[in-house]
C-alpha cells in the first residue's frame, strides 16, 4: 500500500462510518491518467451519505469523467471525529478517488445546495489546504468554483469563491474546464477573466459593492457584464448519467433517479426553485424509457424515482408509467415519484406504482385556509385535498405526510387554525373511509416550517415572521393537533432564522461567515449541530442582528444585492405577482393557461 | 447457490449490511435469477454468512441465494463477478441441498483468522502468552460494549492460537475461534488478551469458516461445508 493509502487507512480504522472516505464503489472512476489536463475536485459541503443522494454531482462527475481530457474526483464534509484526525496529523482532505489534496488539485468545484452548508463550505476548503478567501490564494492554489440553488443569491459567499456559475451547468462546466485547461499556469487574475467571459459565470472580484439603501449591492468594473443570466440546458439531449457510482453506504435515495423534467410554472410565490429553473422542459417517453433501462442495468438498483417538480405534471405521465411497468415491474422494481400533485389523478397513479411495493404520500397544502393558499398561489382546494385523500385511503394507504408553512405574509392565526381545522378533517374522513378495522392504523405526519423568503421570488420583499410570532403560532398548532393519529414535527426555528438572513444577504455577511466558521460553527442543517450562540456572537462582533436581518422588509423600488443575477423571470414581474399575492389573486400554470409574460422562455433567437 | 467471496483492502471498511445490499445489487446487475420473497415488500431471497467486523478483510464470506431456475456453477460464477465492484471477488460457487426450502449457515461453528500485527513483538512473551492460553481451563475477559460491561469466560470460545511466524517488528498468528449461539470472541479481543495492543497496526483476516465435528478445544476436523466442496487442511 502507497504511504498516503496507509496512512488514510490508519485514519479510516478510528473513526465512524470510515466508508464515508473510501472510495472503490461500483462505477467510480480510476483515475487510471495520473496526469489528465485538468483535476477537477467536485465538493458537496456534507458528509458523503447525503452528498451521494444529490443527482446534480452525479451528473457532472459523469460529464467531467466522460471527457479524456479530464478527471473529476469526489470530496465530501469530513464528520466531526474524521476533521480531528485530519487536524491532529496535519493530513490535508483529499480526493476519495486519488486521494489528491485539495490543495493540490486543479479546480475545486463546490455544489451549493442550501444556505446553511456555508459554514462546511469554509470548513471544507481549510481542510484541503486552501485558503479561505479568494483573495488570500497564491497562485499556486486551485480556482474556487461553485454553484446550484444556493448560489441564486452569491453575495454572502462573495469573498469566499473565485467563481460562481449560474443555472445548469452540464455545458457550461465543460467551458470552464476547458479555460481553465488552456490557461494553466496564467496569473491567476487573467484566468477569472477567461471565466467571466463564459456565459453563466459570476466573478465577484469583478465587482465593486456600493451600499445603496441599506444594502450592499455589486456593480461592475470595465468589462464585466452588468448582468449574469443564467444557463439553460435542453434536457432531452442533456447527458444523464447512466451509470452513477453506487454508494455502499445507505443513502437517502438508494435508487435511479430519473429526471423526467425540469422546471414549473405552477408559481407558487414562495418557492424560489419554481422560479430559477423556468421554463418547463421535459424528457420524451422514449428517451426516459431507455434511459431507465440502462440504469437499472448498469446499478443493480430496484427501484426508479421520478424526479421533477411534479411528476404527474408530466404531460405524459400515465404513458410513462405504464411504460416503466410493463418493462420492469417483473424484475421487481418499484417506482415512486416523491412530490404529488392534490389530486386524484395523482393518487391514481400513485396507486398504480404502488404494485411492487408501497410507499409514503406527501401532499403539500401549504396553507390552511383558501385565502391564504390563494396569496401564496398555492392553487389547491379543500374539495381538491379531501377528493385526493380520500382516494388515498379507498387504494389502501393508513398514512399520509401534510407540508404546511407558518408565518406567511399576510397570515393571521385564523389561518394558523385553519391547518387545525384541516388536519382534524382528514382525520375525521381518515377513519370514516378507513372503519372501524383498520382505522387504528390512521398516521397522519403533520410537517410544519417557517416561512423563509428567498431571492427571485415574488415574495422576496417580505421579511420572516420573527421567532415569537412564529412560537406563538406553534403554540396554536401543538394545542390544536393532538391524538393518537397525528405526529407533528417542526422546522427548528433558530435554522430557519438564519437560512433566511442568507438566503437574502449582501457581501457584509462574508466576515460574519467566516467569524462563526472560526469560532467552530458547521453543519449547520443538522439540527443537533447547530451552535446559535456562536452565530450570535458572531453577528454582534459584526454590528448585525440576525432577527432583524432575517424579518426586513425590503422596498419593491429597492436596488437589491442579486439584481445582477437574472434567471430570466423579470423584476418586474415579481413585483407584480407580489401584488396580486396582497389582493389574493391567483395565477394560473402557463403550460395550460396561457403566458403570464415572465419573461423565462428564452427569444427565439437562441441566447439562454 | 452458495458462494463463498473475498471482501479486500479497498472495501474493508464496510458494514455487514452495506456488503449485503452490496452484493444483492452486483447480483441484479448479473441478470442472475434469483428468487423474491412475497408480501407488501418483496426482497431476495438471500442468506449470508456470519457478519465480519468492519476493518477485516476475507477470503470466505458467504453467501446462498435462492434461484428460480438452475444455473450452471460455473456461469453463475463468471456472471456475478463481472458485476462485482473492485475489492469484492467470488472465488467459488456450488449448489447446495434447500433444508426445509431455505439455505442457512447455522450449522457454521468454527471461524479462523491470520492476523498481521505490525509494531515491536517480544517473541518470547508471545509464545509464553499462547502456550497459557491454550492450556488455560479458564480465561476470564471484560468487554466494554456500549457503556455496558460483560464479563464472561472466553476459554471454551478459542479453539486454536499458533504463531505462524514472528519477528522483532511484526507477527502473524492464526486464530481458530468458535462461532454460534453460546457467544463469540472477536479477533481483536484475542488480540487483546495476547497482550498485542489491538491498534490500526494490525489486519485481521478471515481465512475460514466450517462445521467441526468436535466439541472440545482442540484441533477441529471440518466436514462438508452445506454439501459443498471438501475443504483440505
Amino acid at each position: 500500500m502507497q504511504e498516503t493509502e496507509l496512512q488514510w487507512d490508519q485514519l479510516c480504522c478510528r473513526v465512524t462510518k470510515p466508508a464515508r472516505y473510501t472510495d472503490a464503489e461500483w462505477n467510480a472512476i480510476t483515475p487510471a491518467d495520473q496526469h489528465p489536463q485538468l483535476r477537477f475536485a467536485l465538493a458537496y459541503p456534507d458528509v458523503y451519505e447525503v452528498g451521494m443522494s444529490h443527482l446534480g454531482l452525479r451528473i457532472l462527475y459523469h460529464v467531467l469523467n466522460s471527457d479524456p481530457r479530464f478527471v473529476a474526483e469526489r470530496v465530501f464534509s469530513p464528520w466531526g471525529d474524521m476533521e480531528a484526525e485530519l487536524r491532529g496529523t496535519g493530513m490535508r482532505l483529499a480526493t476519495l478517488e486519488s486521494r489528491t489534496p485539495l490543495g493540490d488539485c486543479d479546480v475545486v468545484g463546490i455544489d451549493l445546495p442550501y444556505e446553511l452548508t456555508f459554514t462546511n463550505v469554509l470548513n471544507l476548503l481549510d481542510l484541503g489546504g486552501i485558503p479561505v478567501r479568494a483573495a488570500d490564494r497564491g497562485e499556486e492554489m486551485p480556482l474556487v468554483i461553485a454553484g446550484g440553488p444556493a448560489a441564486s443569491n452569491p453575495e454572502p459567499l462573495a469573498d469566499f469563491v473565485d467563481a460562481f456559475f449560474i443555472g445548469e451547468a452540464e455545458q457550461g462546466i465543460l467551458e470552464i474546464a476547458q479555460a481553465l485547461a488552456e490557461t494553466k499556469g496564467e496569473p491567476r487574475a487573467r484566468r477569472r477573466e477567461r471565466l467571466a467571459a463564459i456565459a453563466g459565470v459570476y466573478v465577484p472580484a469583478l465587482y465593486r459593492v456600493e451600499e445603496r439603501e441599506g444594502l450592499l449591492c455589486p456593480a461592475p468594473t470595465d468589462g464585466a457584464p452588468s448582468v449574469v443570466r443564467r444557463r439553460l440546458v435542453d434536457l432531452e439531449t442533456a447527458p444523464y448519467p447512466t451509470c452513477p457510482v453506487v454508494p455502499y453506504l445507505e443513502t437517502v435515495h438508494d435508487r435511479v433517479t430519473l429526471e423526467v423534467m425540469r422546471g414549473c410554472t405552477r408559481g407558487c410565490r414562495f418557492c424560489q426553485a419554481g422560479m430559477v429553473y423556468r421554463p418547463v422542459r421535459e424528457r420524451s417517453v422514449e428517451t426516459l424509457t431507455r434511459l431507465a433501462g440502462e440504469a437499472l442495468a448498469c446499478t443493480g438498483y430496484d427501484e426508479i424515482s421520478l424526479l421533477g417538480f411534479n411528476s404527474a405534471d408530466y404531460s405524459r405521465a400515465q404513458e410513462l408509467i405504464d411504460a416503466l411497468l410493463e418493462r420492469h415491474a417483473g424484475e421487481m422494481v418499484s417506482i415512486s415519484m416523491p412530490s404529488l400533485r392534490v389530486d386524484t389523478f395523482s393518487v391514481e397513479l400513485a396507486r398504480k406504482l404502488q404494485t411492487v411495493r408501497k410507499s409514503g404520500l406527501t401532499f403539500a397544502p401549504e396553507a390552511g385556509s383558501q385565502r391564504l393558499r390563494d396569496v401564496i398561489n398555492k392553487n389547491v382546494t379543500e374539495e381538491d385535498l379531501f377528493a385526493a385523500a380520500r382516494a388515498a385511503f379507498e387504494a389502501g394507504w393508513f398514512g399520509l405526510k401534510l407540508y404546511f408553512m407558518i408565518g406567511l405574509p399576510t397570515e393571521t392565526d385564523e389561518d394558523v387554525r385553519g391547518i387545525v381545522h384541516l388536519v382534524r378533517r382528514l382525520e375525521q374522513l381518515g377513519r370514516e373511509v378507513l372503519g372501524k378495522e383498520r382505522r387504528g392504523r390512521l398516521r397522519l405526519a403533520v410537517s410544519v416550517n417557517p416561512f423563509v423568503p428567498k431571492a427571485h421570488t415574488p415574495l422576496q420583499w417580505d421579511g420572516q415572521a420573527p421567532a415569537p410570532e412564529l412560537q406563538r403560532k406553534q403554540a396554536i398548532l401543538r394545542e390544536g393537533l393532538t391524538g393518537k393519529h397525528l405526529d407533528l414535527s417542526w422546522g427548528k426555528g433558530e435554522q430557519s432564522m438564519l437560512e433566511a438572513v442568507f438566503a437574502r444577504g449582501d457581501r457584509s455577511l462574508g466576515p460574519v461567515l467566516e467569524e462563526a466558521w472560526r469560532l467552530g460553527c458547521k453543519f449547520d442543517a443538522w439540527g443537533e449541530q447547530l451552535r446559535l450562540e456562536r452565530w450570535q456572537q458572531a453577528f454582534a462582533r459584526h454590528g448585525q442582528d440576525p432577527q432583524e436581518l432575517a424579518s426586513r422588509h425590503l422596498g419593491v423600488e429597492q436596488p437589491l444585492p442579486w439584481d445582477h443575477i437574472c434567471y430570466g423571470v423579470t423584476k418586474e414581474y415579481l413585483a407584480a405577482q407580489a401584488r396580486a399575492a396582497r389582493a389574493g389573486e391567483c395565477t394560473p400554470d402557463c403550460r395550460f393557461e396561457g403566458c403570464t409574460l415572465c419573461g423565462a422562455c428564452p427569444p427565439a433567437a437562441g441566447t439562454a | 447457490m452458495v458462494c463463498r467471496l473475498a471482501k479486500g483492502q479497498p472495501v474493508k471498511f464496510i458494514s455487514h449490511l452495506d456488503w449485503m445490499r452490496a452484493i444483492a445489487r452486483a447480483l441484479r446487475r448479473a441478470r442472475l435469477p434469483v428468487a423474491y420473497s412475497a408480501g407488501y415488500n418483496p426482497h431476495p431471497r438471500l442468506a449470508y454468512g456470519p457478519p465480519l467486523s468492519v476493518g477485516n478483510t476475507s477470503e470466505t464470506e458467504l453467501v446462498a441465494a435462492t434461484l428460480t431456475e438452475a444455473v450452471d456453477p460455473g456461469t453463475f460464477q463468471e456472471r456475478l463477478a463481472a458485476a462485482l465492484p473492485p475489492g469484492i471477488r467470488v472465488l467459488a460457487a456450488w449448489p447446495a441441498p434447500l433444508l426445509g426450502g431455505k439455505v442457512t449457515f447455522g450449522e457454521l461453528d468454527t471461524v479462523v483468522y491470520l492476523v498481521t500485527v505490525w509494531g515491536p513483538v517480544d517473541q518470547e512473551a508471545l509464545n509464553t502468552k499462547v502456550s497459557q492460553i491454550m492450556e488455560a481451563e479458564q480465561l476470564p475477559y471484560r468487554r466494554l460494549r456500549v457503556g455496558k460491561v460483560k464479563e464472561f469466560d472466553a476459554r471454551p470460545l478459542v479453539r486454536l492460537v499458533q504463531v505462524v511466524e514472528a519477528s522483532e517488528s511484526s507477527a502473524v498468528l492464526k486464530l481458530t475461534l468458535r462461532l454460534g449461539p453460546s457467544g463469540t470472541l472477536r479477533p481483536e479481543e484475542m488480540l487483546d488478551l495476547l497482550g498485542l495492543a489491538a491498534t490500526c497496526h494490525a489486519q485481521v483476516h478471515r481465512t475460514a469458516l466450517y462445521t467441526a465435528k468436535t466439541p472440545t478445544p482442540g484441533r477441529p476436523r471440518p466436514t462438508r461445508l452445506l454439501g459443498g466442496a471438501r475443504r483440505r487442511r
